[in-house]
């Protein structure tokens, strides 16, 4: 962080920028939450898939 | 919907109405969340202490909140899974710690981001920052476990047990700041003499953790779902697919 | 993946989750339990502690008293004065910018060493600011309780530490 010229002047508010911090955290979490959810998602949908294959009617019997 | 689809759902006792209500009700949520969101950076007031850093709180107290709740439901289906014996609840204690340790490592990191502007410091060992972190610890250790442990009697009862034991330390967490001495601050909205933020604040806040609660419970749905196909892929082709 | 190998990955994980679990619950017992039985001192527990405490590192939560600030921005020298409100007073040195919530009547919690017990003076190691849970919009002072709020969750249990 930044050194301060005068740290007398301070009267409690943000001197360093606040906006990297929040779309810092902001960005985390879209990130994990989609990225999850995406993950889970496309999972489902593989699977969803192969059940499919097993289950059609021309599909052998043996697997 | 193909044929196919059609006995997909049938075999599972899935109808095709759960995949219409996990992909509405998914819509719907992070519609709200993304307004929530919205409303954290661009709409509420920034703060008279703390100035514009303090709306990671939008993010960070829902996040926790909702990893509570998702502990809360993981020792629900481990009670349920061991009156029931049924393996079913397995399948959604495990959603839930997915979904629960999600959260509590977005709550870290948000914190931690939080932190470092405010207090000075990305982290700390304090009461409150401790015992989550232990929470993340638990979470973790329930899914290595759980996926480590061959179906049968004995994964129920060791799972179930761990999923009850975990939501011990939530309380912990949520009272440490109250019984011990910690940097992080005391609670903000349930404390006697009524809540110590403003009210248009406050309302965001609100619709944060619900939002933020639901949508971890969407997550466990989704994810619990698809843990139900590889079972079913499990029992008629007898490979593990997950 | 034969039967006999996917047995053999599982109860490594099995033994690794178990492991980690005791581990962490060990570890983390031991850093709360370890040098200080209390995440931080205040003042005048610290003073009354003084000659135990010498040598270590602890962490010492008051209040900035105002008046005391100096600060030398070209060699980031931090000088201030922080106490109890009642009277028990230490005085912190400190090398590097302060936090930005950093001011007089702040709350901060400070991890160093006490190098002189009368008056007690600390050298900062790491200076970190405590603030209240109180969030108002710009200019709701009149109803602002922040510094109550502080004194209360810095000064709990006040002189229980032993």
């Amino acid at each position: 962080m930044n050194a301060m010229n005068n740290i007398n002047d301070l009267n409690g508010m943000m001197a360093v920028n606040a906006w990297p911090f929040i779309l810092a955290a902001y960005g985390a979490g879209f990130v994990l939450i989609a990225g999850y959810a995406a993950w889970a998602w496309h999972e489902r949908r593989r699977l969803q898939k192969i059940l499919a294959v097993l289950r059609a009617p021309s599909a052998g019997k043996s697997i | 919907m193909t044929q196919n689809t059609a006995q997909i759902n049938m075999t599972q006792n899935i109808s095709p109405k759960t995949s219409r209500n996990i992909t509405l009700s998914g819509i719907a949520l992070w519609a709200c969340l993304l307004a929530v969101w919205g409303a954290a950076i661009a709409v509420v007031p920034a703060d008279a202490n703390q100035g514009e850093v303090y709306r990671i709180i939008y993010l960070h107290v829902p996040s926790a909140i909702a990893a509570f709740s998702a502990s809360f439901f993981l020792a629900l289906a481990g009670a349920l899974a061991l009156w029931t014996r049924d393996e079913k609840f397995l399948t959604w204690q495990r959603a839930l710690a997915e979904a629960g340790l999600l959260m509590t490592v977005l709550a870290l990191v948000t914190g931690s981001i939080w932190g470092k502007p405010t207090w000075g410091t990305w982290w700390t060992w304090d009461a409150r920052l401790t015992t989550t972190f232990l929470l993340a610890i638990l979470l973790a250790s329930y899914l290595m476990l759980h996926s480590a442990l061959p179906s049968g009697r004995q994964r129920i009862a060791v799972c179930s047990g761990l999923g009850i034991l975990i939501f011990a330390d939530v309380p912990i967490i949520y009272k440490s700041v109250t019984w011990w001495r910690t940097l992080h601050q005391p609670p903000t909205i349930i404390r006697s003499g009524g809540s110590t933020m403003a009210p248009e604040m406050l309302a965001v806040l609100i619709a944060g953790i619900v939002t933020m609660v639901l949508m971890t419970l969407w997550l466990a749905w989704l994810r619990a779902d698809s843990l139900e196909l590889g079972r079913e892929l499990e029992s008629q082709t007898g490979a593990a697919l997950t | 993946m034969t039967n006999r190998s996917r047995n053999r990955k599982n109860s490594l994980k099995w033994w690794l989750g178990a492991a980690v679990i005791g581990a962490a619950i060990v570890a983390i017992l031991s850093v709360q339990l370890g040098n200080n039985a209390v995440y931080f001192y205040t003042p005048d527990e610290a003073v009354a502690k003084a000659a135990d405490l010498a040598g270590k590192t602890v962490r010492v939560g008051g209040m900035v008293t105002p008046g005391t600030v100096v600060w030398h921005a070209s060699d980031l020298d931090l000088k201030f004065t922080m106490s109890d409100l009642k009277g028990h007073e230490i005085a912190v040195q400190h090398h590097g910018a302060p936090p930005d919530m950093f001011k007089e009547g702040q709350g901060v919690v400070v991890e160093g060493m006490i190098v002189a017990a009368q008056p007690l003076q600390m050298n900062s190691r790491k200076l970190m600011v405590k603030h209240s849970e109180e969030y108002k919009k710009p200019g709701d002072h009149n109803q602002s309780i922040d510094k109550a709020l502080l004194e209360k969750s810095i000064f709990k249990d006040q002189g229980a530490a032993q």
